[in-house]
């Protein structure tokens, strides 16, 4: 049986092998793999990009306590980008799910329609999510934009959701259950993390004072971008998202700011793409 | 005989989603139709591949090139001149290559060219794979901006046993062909283009190549397992549109049972069944007494020799899916929907048309009206306006924000739990119908009224912001909304007045933005449209639906009966003479500007048919008009046809209304149109109806 750890290095060896320089976790709040920088940026411009990453993603409005055994505060996802997207890419994904000890005689692996689209990052795709015996373990995406710019060449994304694929591999039924490391399960390391960050995020979130913090990282976001420091800037693009997050698992947030507030971090993500792009041209740097 | 060959052209694709396989399909067959007229033409489609087969491809066509005329060809020894010769350069050929042709008596100087259909198959399919257009295509080519639905990764293109080299998105075609993944790995040479051939090749390969044969193939194994539980379970029990849906979605169907727990019968059917159908393509098992049971039907996409795994992980999905809906279920019940209803302020119904709780006040004033205009008590008035008050609430819901097609039905169901009365209940679940062509309309009163009041102000909301459809763009679904409005008004008979609904949405519209716009014209245009298509639909004739139409449409019902009628009485001589009557009456004053309001002067007609003629009317038109008012149209036909054929072909035979006399012809041409005016004021105007040729009489 794989454990959580396993697996997270099996795909690490996997992509490895295929040729990806593996990067480490990014260290702020991000709600998928997909607004790490190590995406954001690398998927922007024309140079090659063949790169691999686990990303812990926080959803505050996913967080159920600890108590339901599906759903999580904060979940982990592997991340592959390739870009340009190989002509084998859905081989070379099938058979990452064969080192994964996934027979695909045994079992029923199916790509079925899902197009992609992030509002807050000015990101869209079109792809599939990838079922196995009808459970959802990865999208898979050709990006066609990202921060509002049209890409070329085209990447591909590839988001494994961790969790998921570990119940599946395990056969348990509460993500509790699983077992992280032998003798160490995922519920020992993370049910109180859990418990505790969905009592913040749905009671104790000062809904009266994360709005100005919102307005201050927009301001420090803007600042920031005039200067051309863009990956800075790109932290506070972060930081908005996050805390619009916050809020709008509060209860915060009514309908029409909810899309007032994915506009402000919109714009802000655009900004840093443009800048981040602009300076590239200025300087004629090779991209990675 | 011209030599001929077989053509298979193989797209082989990621999987493309299911509904964008049709409209290829049709795309490639328009083609070949257009290119190779008289080609026999065969499509096949899996997820990963569209076929295209066309027998009997002619191998070279020729063709006759006209140059200058033979007069300006030659020069004066007899030979072929500069003009001729630099004609035939032209064409890449020489003068030796000139001969003489005839054209319209003509004779000229000429070529005949050959086109080798295997030098024009390249271009002519590269051009054919980047014009194929889809609901949503996608670019995957680096510096290449060629689209298609999905990323094409392999072509294979023959004509006979020879390959035609087509080069498109960055890929060469050749005659490889490729079998299930996992369970026929690599790829497969194909010798030649034969249908045949290739089919088995596939087959072999566990790939079912044909859409019918698949769903079949589906069909039978759903049946199949179906009646293990209950030997009379029929195919028209399996809905249709998941069936084409998965068919879409395999190569080589493999049916599965499996199992969830009954404690999630506890929740309305329609949740689990929605959660299997739409999210997960499982079909639902129904009980003999058609309660739900606890099972249900995957279809796995291969020949797998054991399914347990599958099965057994597939339960899980479920299992996980239901206990979510579970958890809506109950949580949403902390806020009844009469209270979410202020919480659309924030939902937007669409940009620049303002929210949900705007739509929702608009719609409460205008469901009331249409259900006093239904005839409703003052308790159905009630009942209508207060669904739609409630009628978006659900939106609002974690149930509906998870599972969005499940909207209406948690609104009946939780509208049921909070003590709403029923009426409300079913009309927040009714409010949707027809939602597509297997449905009916709306049952209950309330449900129509809300239903028509929902269409209608949308329609107004999207005309009034000026984002009306054109051409074939219908981005916004209208021509859905305005063809629920016309099957809602028809399959229920209800004699409502378009113009008058249309009127009533497009003022609510106004008295509530406080601007004053008018657009119902445009409104009416549009829903005659798709009342036009429905029609058609149905089989009815165009022009017999036009010629109702040209007599006014706006009590549907009675349009509908008019249509109805005459096409019973096509072929009838009573028709036939109605339908002169009205086409020479039509005819003669057809310029003149007269109304037939004028006023016919009795003393100013001078000849015995006139004066007949015009007694007739004066003493059977109203009698006429009475008929038609009763929905009496057959006989109002056949007496029409009565009174006025005979007197009418007398009267032209004797009488001439072109008379230099002004006064006189244009008293006559009054009459005429008056005669014209009895039948097509109110039942149809019968010149607009296609006969045979000849077949047009006056007794």
């Amino acid at each position: 049986m794989m454990d959580f750890q396993t697996l997270i290095i099996t795909l690490e060896d996997y992509w490895r092998g295929r040729g990806c320089l593996l990067v480490q976790p990014y260290d702020l709040e991000v709600g998928a793999g997909t607004f790490a920088p190590a995406t954001f940026f690398s998927v922007l411009g024309p140079g090659p990009v063949r790169t691999a990453y686990v990303q812990p993603a926080r959803r505050p409005a996913d967080g159920r306590y600890g108590e339901n055994p599906n759903r999580l505060h904060q979940h982990h996802q592997y991340q592959v980008i390739l870009k340009p997207g190989p002509a084998d890419v859905q081989d070379v994904y099938l058979e990452s799910l064969g080192a994964l000890g996934i027979d695909p005689e045994l079992h029923d692996l199916r790509f079925v329609e899902d197009d992609w689209e992030s509002p807050t990052l000015g990101a869209s795709g079109l792809g599939w999510e990838v079922w196995c015996d009808g459970l959802e373990i990865t999208q898979y995406t050709y990006f066609q934009q990202m921060g509002g710019f049209e890409l070329d060449p085209v990447p591909v994304e590839l988001t494994y959701g961790l969790e998921r694929i570990a119940m599946f591999l395990q056969g348990v039924e509460n993500v509790f259950d699983l077992e992280w490391a032998p003798g160490v399960s995922y519920g020992a390391l993370r049910k109180r993390p859990e418990y505790e960050f969905s009592r913040y995020s749905f009671e104790e979130v000062p809904a009266g004072e994360y709005p100005g913090l919102f307005r201050r990282f927009e301001q420090e976001c803007l600042s920031l971008q005039k200067q051309g420091l863009v990956y800075p800037a790109y932290d506070f693009v972060l930081k908005c998202s996050h805390i619009f997050n916050l809020l709008d698992a509060r209860g915060a947030v009514s309908v029409s700011e909810r899309a007032h507030y994915i506009a402000r971090v919109r714009k802000l993500a655009r900004g840093c793409a443009r800048i981040y792009l602009g300076e590239k041209e200025e300087r004629g740097k090779p991209d990675g | 005989m011209a030599e001929k060959k077989n053509f298979l052209l193989e797209i082989g694709t990621e999987e493309l989603p299911p509904a964008f396989i049709r409209p290829a399909l049709e795309q490639l067959r328009g083609w070949a139709e257009e290119t190779y007229p008289g080609a026999g033409c065969r499509t096949l489609s899996t997820p990963r591949r569209l076929v295209l087969f066309l027998e009997g491809l002619p191998v070279r066509r020729e063709e006759t090139v006209f140059g200058p005329p033979l007069d300006r060809a030659r020069d004066k020894d007899g030979g072929w001149n500069r003009q001729a010769i630099g004609f035939a350069r032209s064409r890449g050929k020489r003068a030796a290559d000139l001969e003489v042709a005839r054209k319209k008596g003509r004779e000229y100087c000429a070529l005949t060219i050959r086109r080798e259909t295997a030098e024009e198959l390249p271009g002519e399919v590269s051009a054919l794979l980047g014009r194929i257009s889809f609901p949503k295509s996608m670019r995957w080519l680096s510096g290449d901006p060629f689209r298609f639905g999905r990323p094409i990764r392999w072509l294979l293109c023959l004509f006979g046993s020879e390959v035609i080299p087509v080069e498109a998105a960055g890929l060469r075609a050749g005659r490889e062909t490729r079998g299930l993944r996992f369970f026929a790995p690599g790829s497969r040479q194909v010798r030649r283009a034969d249908l045949g051939e290739f089919k088995r090749l596939l087959r072999e390969n566990f790939v079912i190549a044909d859409p019918a044969a698949r769903r079949k193939k589906i069909e039978g194994g759903i049946l199949r397992q179906l009646r293990r539980r209950r030997p009379g379970a029929r195919p028209e029990e399996i809905d249709p549109e998941l069936l084409d849906e998965v068919t879409g979605l395999v190569e080589y169907p493999r049916v599965i049972r499996g199992g969830f727990d009954p404690e999630f019968l506890s929740l309305p059917a329609e949740i689990p069944v929605t959660v299997m159908k739409v999210y997960q393509r499982y079909f639902p098992v129904f009980r003999e007494d058609g309660g739900l049971a606890p099972e249900f039907l995957l279809v796995a996409n291969g020949p797998f020799r054991k399914t347990a795994a599958i099965r057994k992980n597939n339960e899980r999905v479920l299992r996980a899916r239901l206990a979510d809906a579970g958890f809506f279920w109950r949580e949403d019940q902390s806020r009844p929907l009469a209270d979410r209803v202020e919480d659309l302020e924030g939902m937007v119904f669409h940009r620049g048309l303002g929210t949900y709780l705007a739509k929702t006040r608009r719609l409460v004033p205008l469901a009331g009206r249409i259900a006093r205009l239904l005839g409703a008590s003052a308790g159905g008035v009630k009942t209508a306006e207060r669904a739609a008050r409630l009628s978006r609430a659900d939106l609002t819901t974690a149930m509906v924000r998870e599972f969005t097609d499940l909207q209406g039905v948690v609104g009946r169901e939780y509208a049921r739990l909070q003590g709403e009365g029923e009426g409300v209940a079913l009309a927040l679940r009714e409010q949707y119908l027809p939602r597509r062509s297997g449905d009916g309309p709306p049952e209950s009163l309330p449900g129509v009224a809300l239903a028509l009041a929902d269409r209608l102000d949308t329609l107004a909301a999207f005309f009034r912001a000026g984002f009306s459809p054109s051409g074939s763009q219908d981005p916004y679904g209208l021509r859905r909304q305005a063809g629920g409005v016309v099957r809602i008004i028809i399959e229920r008979g209800l004699n409502l007045s378009l113009p008058e609904l249309v009127g009533e949405a497009v003022s609510g519209l106004n008295l509530s933005s406080g601007e004053s716009g008018e657009g119902g014209g445009e409104i009416l245009d549009f829903i005659r449209t798709r009342l036009e298509a429905y029609l058609e639909g149905r089989g009815f004739p165009v022009d017999t639906v036009r010629a109702v139409f040209a007599s006014g449409w706006d009590r549907l019902p009675a349009a509908l009966d008019r249509i109805e009628t005459l096409e019973r009485m096509r072929g009838s001589r009573e028709l036939l003479a109605a339908a002169t009557i009205i086409e020479r009456t039509a005819n003669i004053v057809r310029g003149s500007g007269l109304s037939g309001e004028e006023e016919w002067r009795g003393d100013s007609a001078d000849h015995p048919a006139e004066t007949k003629l015009a007694r007739a009317l004066a003493e059977r038109g109203e009698e006429i008009r009475r008929l038609i008012g009763e929905g009496e149209y057959r006989k109002a036909t056949v007496e029409y046809a009565r009174i006025f054929s005979r007197r009418l072909s007398e009267f032209f035979d004797r009488v001439l209304v072109n008379v230099e006399d002004e006064k006189q012809r244009k008293n006559r041409m009054i009459l005429l149109k008056q005669i014209n005016r009895v039948y097509t004021d109110s039942l149809a105007d019968l010149s607009l109806l296609q006969f045979e040729r000849g077949e047009h009489i006056l007794e």
